[in-house]
């Protein structure tokens, strides 16, 4: 389980990690001038401790996308509210850092540069301290160790997107905004980014928001998995698993949530 | 050493002879081809009496001052008129209107201007070496992965530091190739304005060579100007490497 902050965590957050709360957001846009509006998100609550970790599940276009979009603060709602810890998001900023399915590493860094990339910004450049132990500590969190001085060309898919997870990391974010990040890896490169991405939420304790289209992947992370409806999106469910990890895909109480989720998103056709 | 470097050899190789050759047997008047050994001669007498590396060193510091300063103005005008609206709307009319203009044909403005020293031949190879610089540059920085930005920002990088850091770093192949042209524009630039206005320098050496009748140093001063040319891109292209390793895959 996430164990928020404590003396041995690598990389604190900032006071923490952050709740997020979403009251009533909508989101419709006009794709073409003159033309009917589109309805994306239709009216989404929710609530989400500190600390957790919370898959997103929809069909694909469903605007599950969107949602973590708002959150990140990369577009505004038409309606409603997102807040962080109580405060109305107005932007983007490096308390919550996205990853994207396809890593969006810097070519002409290696992967401690790139690491260290927001490190060296000036808003974080202050508190940063040492660098360099950040560095390797987050390398070695990702289980990058002496993988420091390759660059991205030069690494797997699945080692990219553990580069760019440490990269999200380095600049203490007290959210992780995570959209289908193993996506595109294979299916057992996936399977070990899953472990490897609950050992680094228990060791970091980070509120996670992880947006999937695999539905056993969000029952085998999830504290909680908030199935949404086709568009416009609005919650359908919002399931607790109390199942104790790590889980496995074969574990008949898995299967027999997903089986649930997947009549949930089945019925929303 | 293989087949290929010999057959490569071969010609470069009939050509000195036959030039040799037909000099010294006096096929063609030595007064207007001299022989190749007596070019190298001139080289050699150039080089012990000094005037050689007097004239090298003038040509050099012109261009590379020239050259730097238009890189250094040309990578971040180029730069911002990729990333801003404004500084686009400003500078465009000026580069596209002065662009088409050569370079050698505002020489003696320049030496009206600058007088017959340096400062004339550096002016012109700065504003002939503006061009290619910016152009590449805003190609370059147009054509970044928007998520690279987007990343860049989430993280907490400011406007500026997503230009210095992410916009003009991730165009340095682009910029790049804009340096090794304009430094060739650079070496045609400097000796031809040496030709017209100008009391040292390779270009000058070549031309009093020419208007004293002294061939064999016509002939020394082009091979000169070829092999400093030779050289110098292929020192830009070491430099290339150097700064960019991780470029190395796109290169093939």
């Amino acid at each position: 389980m996430g164990k928020g902050v404590d003396e041995n965590n690598p990389v604190p957050a900032n006071g923490g990690p952050s709740t997020i709360t979403l009251e009533d957001v909508r989101l419709s846009y006009l794709a073409v001038a003159g033309r009917d509006e589109v309805h994306v998100l239709g009216g989404i609550s929710l609530d989400v401790r500190p600390g957790s970790f919370v898959c997103l599940i929809g069909t694909s276009g469903c605007g599950k996308s969107t949602l973590l979009s708002l959150i990140a603060g990369y577009i505004a709602p038409t309606a409603g509210r997102v807040l962080i810890d109580g405060q109305v998001v107005k932007g983007p900023a490096s308390d919550r850092i996205m990853v994207f399915q396809h890593p969006t590493l810097f070519p002409w860094c290696t992967a401690a540069e790139n690491v260290g990339f927001g490190l060296r910004l000036r808003v974080h450049k202050a508190r940063s301290g040492n660098a360099e132990a950040t560095i390797d500590t987050l390398l070695n969190l990702v289980g990058l160790k002496g993988f420091g001085d390759r660059y991205p060309f030069e690494l797997s898919g699945g080692m990219r997107q553990r580069v760019e997870i440490a990269r999200a990391l380095a600049v203490r974010p007290r959210v992780l905004l995570m959209d289908e990040p193993f996506g595109a890896l294979d299916a057992l490169s996936r399977l070990s980014m899953q472990r490897e991405m609950l050992r680094i939420w228990e060791d970091t304790g980070k509120t996670v928001v992880f947006v999937t289209h695999d539905i056993e992947e969000a029952v085998v992370l999830g504290d909680t998995v908030v199935v949404l409806s086709q568009r416009p999106a609005t919650v359908k469910e919002v399931l607790d698993v109390a199942l104790p990890r790590p889980r496995l895909r074969e574990d008949p109480k898995v299967v027999a949530l997903a089986r649930h989720i997947a009549t949930l998103l089945e019925a929303s056709f | 050493m293989g087949r290929g470097l010999l057959r490569k050899v071969v010609s470069p190789a009939g050509v000195l002879v036959l030039w040799e050759l037909s000099s010294r047997r006096g096929w063609v008047d030595p007064l207007f081809l001299p022989a190749p050994t007596s070019v190298f001669l001139e080289i050699w007498r150039l080089a012990v009496g000094g005037s050689l590396f007097v004239d090298i060193t003038a040509s050099l510091r012109r261009v590379v001052m020239g050259f730097l300063i238009a890189v250094a103005v040309s990578v971040v005008i180029g730069g911002l008129m990729a990333r801003s609206r404004i500084a686009d709307d400003l500078f465009d009319p000026l580069v596209e209107l002065i662009r088409p203009v050569s370079p050698l044909a505002m020489f003696p403005l320049a030496l009206l201007w600058f007088g017959i020293g340096d400062a004339s031949k550096v002016f012109l190879i700065a504003l002939a070496c503006s061009f290619p610089v910016i152009l590449n540059t805003y190609a370059g920085v147009r054509s970044i992965d928007p998520a690279l930005i987007l990343a860049a920002r989430s993280l907490g990088a400011t406007p500026w530091e997503i230009f210095g850091r992410v916009a003009l770093r991730a165009s340095l192949p682009q910029i790049f190739t804009g340096v090794r042209l304009a430094w060739g524009i650079a070496l045609i630039v400097i000796i031809a304005s040496e030709m017209i206005g100008s009391v040292s320098g390779l270009g000058y050496m070549v031309l009093t060579a020419q208007q004293t009748f002294r061939v064999e140093r016509v002939f020394a001063g082009i091979i000169i100007i070829g092999v400093l040319g030779f050289i110098s891109d292929q020192a830009l292209r070491m430099l290339q490497r150097r700064l960019l390793p991780w470029h190395r895959d796109h290169r093939g």
